[in-house]
């Protein structure tokens, strides 16, 4: 009894009146926080907009060049990923210490199969030559993958800007690569927190801004699919 | 265990409770102490004393390039030397100074304190962004010591994409700060939905806290973006990913479009804080709630909304459809309507009231009086005719620093003269605080007044020689610049003597009805706010008292006798 | 130039109209501030703290008041941005019937090129009365063609065109041309120069407009340009020509003629018909061919100790006859 009082004791800060407060405060912020990573990639969107309409051959070619059974495959992974990590913050909020540590593991292990997914699909475009902007040297079966997406796509020949865009696919999947990876961080740290038992019915918050972080990089990559993957 | 005593184990010792006697500064001691602080008074400091030293820098800079632009030709060092002083002036004074300058100083220690708050939203986060800035500084510096940085503080490419890797510590350097500025903006943010007191309801917030909240919006939604396009940057001149250079089939004029989205609402995030100060200052030394409350705090929103959409502006010439411009000039326009509107209340808040001219006042009505010069003066960069013929000539130079000298750096020096008392517990000499006032008045109009007419001349900026006939017009504000540079002397040792010897201040020496005042630091208990901070009539003689509180209890004593 | 005038000479045919808004602004400017000012020292003075007189308590504002000074600007802008666009219009569409000049910027210089395939550095003829359109281009990073004098300023960017057009309205003399100046910051060689020397940097990448009557424009552009008036009655009329293009189009910023070290080019004194050591290995003898390819295309053999910064250089054949003549007479002295 006294050690489950001393355990909900810590976590209301002094300068907070309620833990409603507290935890409005935190929402406030982590949603804040969401709003400029939205803007953050936001620029790439635009920049991806921009592009696209500017040389749309490019592009054409450029996603039929990336594997979309890879990428459906990443998005399966991390949309079942945001149901766990759903359930980590579901089973920290009632209380089950143990069933939330198992959902925050689960979470932290499709993110590893997604970022195992990208390391295949960029080692393939490292090997064949699809290297963003300036070192863009396709080869052997490179060129032959080149013009095999050209004739699907009915274009003549190799676009210039092909470079451009894998210019910006490496800087928008990179970037949320990282994003995934510091998730992955975190959860892990959740984890760590959960083990010692500094989470209960009463305090869940650090979970649920976790998660909620967790959701945004899953929508990014819900939007990056489709605009690099599946769009003529 | 009972509730009440489970209620109690709930309520932690407060880690920076000051005991009896003590105060923010004195009640722990040591370098560490500083430096694992959570206390947002002492985050204040730390951010004041960082961003003097930036000021200092960069100041230290705009003398070299005044002292250089005496002649034609070189005076005093080579060309590429004189590009990359005045890209380290630009980049400093921007990145370092001015942006972090009001919000992150003096924001961060009279935030909390103004609405009754025992701190910010998140303290561990503010003492985090502080690290931030510095980490962002240290980058800075590198660019500084590396190599040889003369891209200008904007960034062009395909110019920047050129030279060494200098460019590239800068733009990591710039990235990094801008994270502390949008964690800043976040707490901020949050603090002020969800940690005002009872009583402080929205339209009772003081219109400092009204301003730098405006700040902190833009500050979370713009800084991003100008941290996408300097990783692009980055990446573009390490890789190559061809988006900005023309060689590689980028666009440089897109560049400008990305950068200008964020730094057109950076000017807002300069100059909303420089006007949310003068609206507090006139409110105390006139003795009179400010006229026409709200429309002053919306006109701070509607600048930081208007702020968004006129990035098209400082691109006038440089390739942009004809139809953007039209439109982007057509906006601009806007932005002039609640700059205008806040300078009519100002003036009317001064009627009828009971006016001292004291330092802060002195800086606030310059305020006035510059911030009006550097308004109009933007009227002429709007008009498409005159902007084309002005753009990118001194005219525009003398305009900003207009508004972000005159405005924000005036509106700063207000505040900190205003709220030096507080923040050190000392008083300083009221005469030498004049004396640097004039000097520092009268070296800025000296300096950037002959600035617009050179512009008119049609001068270009960024010049390192220029024709004889401008000679006269350079030496005019090189002169200015070394008076300006006095004026800070003197007011450096004004505030060293006040640190060392000054008075010890009472509570509340301006005697305001401002929440920050009657208690020292912060409030000790939770306040209920029962009147508006600027309602002079309904404060108690307590908290307008302007001595200290021994002279407080000898004044009670003499009225108890009488 | 008037010493007291806040704008250059008007020599374009939309400078009359940049101007009557400028001093629109100004005088508007001039008004509002004095008034502003006026009113501030004004209540500062009257309501001065004085004992027994407290402020008046500001009460709940006057929205009347609020909004008349919210919209009644409001009418004066829409005035400014109409007056300020109307003009901006007519300098963004050029008329029908335009005589043509493509232009370069490139670090530190301006190009000309003429209809007549000849290229101008550093100056330009320009009929007068005429509309003229420029259609520019960058070969390096961003500049900016500003003429003060035309009121006229359009960006140059690299990998597009942007033009401009104008129409000039007074002949210019030799002694004041009409200078064109870069607006955009473009760099500076790195190390040492004459901060003066015109086409080192950004603040000195300058040009002269030569606002001619316009059949001497038509002459030249069916004759061709020759040697300039100057050289008229030189003893060596190439010589003379190769001295003026040396002096005119930026040679004189690395080169030297004095035969002393130092510059960031090879030394012109002395160095025709000698045999130089290449950068890589190997030799040339400077000879006519030589030193025309090193014009045309610089950094196909440069010469040993220097690096590969000179920009190619347009000139015509009797250009760089007139060059490599003055080169000779170089070793002469």
């Amino acid at each position: 009894m006294s050690t489950e009082a001393h355990g909900d004791s810590h976590f209301l800060q002094h300068h907070y009146d309620t833990p409603a407060q507290q935890f409005n405060a935190a929402k406030l912020g982590m949603w804040l926080f969401l709003a400029q990573e939205l803007l953050f990639f936001g620029g790439l969107f635009v920049a991806y907009g921009v592009f696209r309409s500017w040389y749309p051959q490019a592009w054409v070619v450029g996603s039929h060049l990336l594997d979309y059974r890879m990428g459906a495959l990443n998005t399966a992974v991390l949309l079942l990923s945001s149901f766990t990590a759903v359930m980590a913050v579901r089973s920290a909020q009632t209380g089950n210490q143990k069933a939330t540590g198992n959902f925050l593991l689960a979470t932290i292990a499709l993110a590893g199969v997604f970022m195992v997914v990208k390391y295949f699909e960029y080692a393939h475009k490292f090997e064949v030559g699809f290297l963003p902007g300036s070192h863009f040297a396709p080869h052997g079966v490179g060129l032959a993958e080149i013009v095999e997406a050209a004739r699907e796509s009915g274009v003549n020949g190799v676009p210039y800007h092909l470079r451009t865009f894998f210019g910006l696919y490496f800087v928008m999947t990179g970037v949320h690569g990282l994003h995934v990876l510091i998730g992955m961080f975190v959860m892990g740290w959740m984890w760590n927190r959960n083990r010692k038992g500094e989470f209960s019915t009463r305090y869940s918050t650090p979970v649920e801004m976790t998660a909620l972080y967790w959701h945004l990089v899953d929508i990014i990559w819900i939007f990056l699919f489709p605009l690099l993957y599946l769009i003529d | 265990m009972t509730v009440e005593a489970e209620a109690e184990a709930a309520i932690p010792a407060d880690p920076h409770h000051i005991p009896e006697g003590a105060d923010y500064i004195t009640h722990e001691h040591g370098l560490k102490s500083w430096l694992t602080t959570v206390d947002h008074k002492r985050i204040g400091v730390m951010y004041l004393i960082s961003i003097l030293l930036a000021f200092f820098a960069g100041g230290v800079f705009a003398l070299i390039l005044r002292t250089e632009l005496l002649t034609p030709g070189k005076t005093i060092m080579e060309a590429d030397t004189y590009n990359e002083m005045f890209t380290l002036h630009g980049a400093i004074m921007v990145f370092l100074f001015i942006i972090p300058s009001i919000p992150a100083a003096l924001g961060n220690f009279f935030l909390p304190i103004m609405i009754g708050a025992k701190d910010v939203a998140f303290p561990k986060l503010n003492l985090a962004s502080l690290y931030i800035y510095w980490i962002g500084a240290i980058f800075t510096l590198i660019a500084i010591v590396a190599g040889h940085i003369d891209t200008g503080w904007t960034f062009y490419t395909p110019y920047s994409m050129r030279g060494d890797n200098s460019a590239v510590w800068m733009t990591i350097g710039v990235f990094i700060l801008g994270f502390s500025s949008i964690l800043t903006g976040l707490n901020f943010i949050a603090t002020v939905h969800k940690m005002r007191s009872p009583g402080m309801h929205w339209r009772r917030l003081p219109l400092f806290i009204w301003g730098i909240y405006a700040t902190a919006v833009i500050q979370v939604l713009a800084t991003p973006v100008l941290a996408i396009t300097l990783l692009l940057l980055a990446t573009e001149k390490i890789v190559g990913i061809g988006i900005f250079d023309p060689a590689l089939g980028g666009d440089p004029v897109l560049f400008q479009h990305f950068f200008w989205f964020y730094s057109h609402p950076a000017v807002y995030i300069m100059i909303l804080p420089g006007m949310a100060i003068v609206s507090e200052v006139i409110a105390c030394f006139s003795r009179r709630k400010v006229f026409g409350y709200m429309f002053i705090a919306m006109s701070s929103v509607a600048l930081a909304l208007l702020g968004f959409l006129v990035w098209g502006h400082h691109m006038f010439v440089s390739g942009q459809s004809e139809y953007a411009t039209m439109v982007f000039s057509a906006l601009t326009f806007l932005v002039a309507i609640p700059s205008g509107v806040k300078i009519f209340n100002w003036l009317a808040t001064l009627y009828q009231g009971s006016i001292s001219l004291e330092s802060p006042m002195l800086y606030s009505l310059a305020f006035i009086a510059l911030f009006t010069i550097g308004g109009l003066t933007g009227l002429f960069l709007g008009t498409l005719s005159t902007d084309i013929h002005l753009h990118d000539t001194y005219f525009v130079v003398a305009h900003f620093h207009y508004v972000m000298v005159g405005g924000t750096v005036f509106g700063f020096l207000s505040g900190l003269h205003y709220w030096w008392p507080k923040i050190t517990g000392r008083l300083y000499d009221e005469r030498w605080a004049r004396v640097a006032f004039v000097l520092v008045f009268i070296g800025f109009n000296v300096t950037f007044f002959s600035q617009f007419i050179l512009g008119s001349r049609g001068m270009p900026r960024r010049y390192y020689s220029y024709l004889d006939q401008f000679q006269p017009l350079h030496m005019t504000s090189s002169g200015g610049a070394y008076i300006i540079g006095v004026g800070f002397v003197v007011m450096a040792i004004m505030f060293a003597k006040s640190l060392k010897s000054g008075a010890k201040a009472g509570r509340n020496p301006w005697g305001s009805a401002g929440y920050e005042w009657p208690h020292p630091h912060n409030f000790a208990e939770q306040p209920v706010f029962t009147r508006g901070p600027y309602d002079y009539h309904l404060a108690t003689e307590r908290e307008l008292f302007t001595g200290t509180d021994e002279e407080w209890d000898a004044h009670m004593a003499k009225k108890g006798e009488a | 130039m008037n010493q007291f005038s806040q704008l250059p000479p008007q020599m374009s045919t939309f400078a009359p109209d940049v101007d009557w808004m400028y001093l629109f602004l100004f005088w508007l400017s001039v008004a509002s501030f004095v008034a502003i000012v006026a009113v501030m020292v004004y209540f500062v003075f009257k309501y001065r703290r004085r004992p027994g007189v407290e402020a008046v308590p500001t009460g709940h504002g006057n929205t009347a008041l609020e909004l008349a000074w919210t919209f009644l600007p409001l009418i004066v802008l829409a005035f400014l941005f109409h007056e300020g666009f109307r003009v901006y219009v007519q300098e963004s569409v050029p008329p029908e019937n335009t005589v043509d000049i493509h232009v370069t910027g490139k670090q530190w210089s301006w190009e000309f090129t003429h209809s007549n395939g000849i290229t101008e550095t550093n100056e330009a003829k320009i009929p007068v009365h005429t509309p003229v359109r420029l259609i520019m281009s960058s070969s390096d990073v961003l500049h900016s063609f500003f003429v003060p004098d035309f009121r006229i300023k359009r960006d140059v960017v690299p990998g597009m065109y942007t033009t401009l057009w104008f129409e000039a309205t007074a002949l210019s003399t030799p002694e004041r041309p009409v200078r064109v100046f870069c607006a955009e910051y473009c760099g500076a060689l790195q190390g040492s120069t004459n901060g003066n020397d015109r086409n080192t940097n950004h603040s000195t990448m300058m040009a002269d407009l030569h606002i001619i009557p316009q059949e001497e424009y038509a002459t030249f552009l069916r004759e061709g340009g020759g040697p300039p008036a100057e050289c008229a009655d030189a003893v060596d009329v190439n010589v003379c020509w190769g001295q003026y293009i040396y002096a005119h189009n930026g040679c004189s910023a690395c080169h030297e003629i004095n035969g002393e070290a130092g510059g960031h080019g090879p030394n012109w004194m002395g160095v025709f018909g000698e045999e130089i050591a290449l950068e890589g290995g190997g030799s040339v003898t400077a000879d006519d061919a030589y030193i025309k390819r090193s014009i045309l295309d610089p950094s196909a053999d440069v010469v040993s100790g220097f690096g590969n910064i000179m920009p190619p250089y347009r000139l015509r054949d009797q250009e760089i006859d007139a060059v490599i003549a003055f080169m000779r007479s170089l070793n002469a002295q």
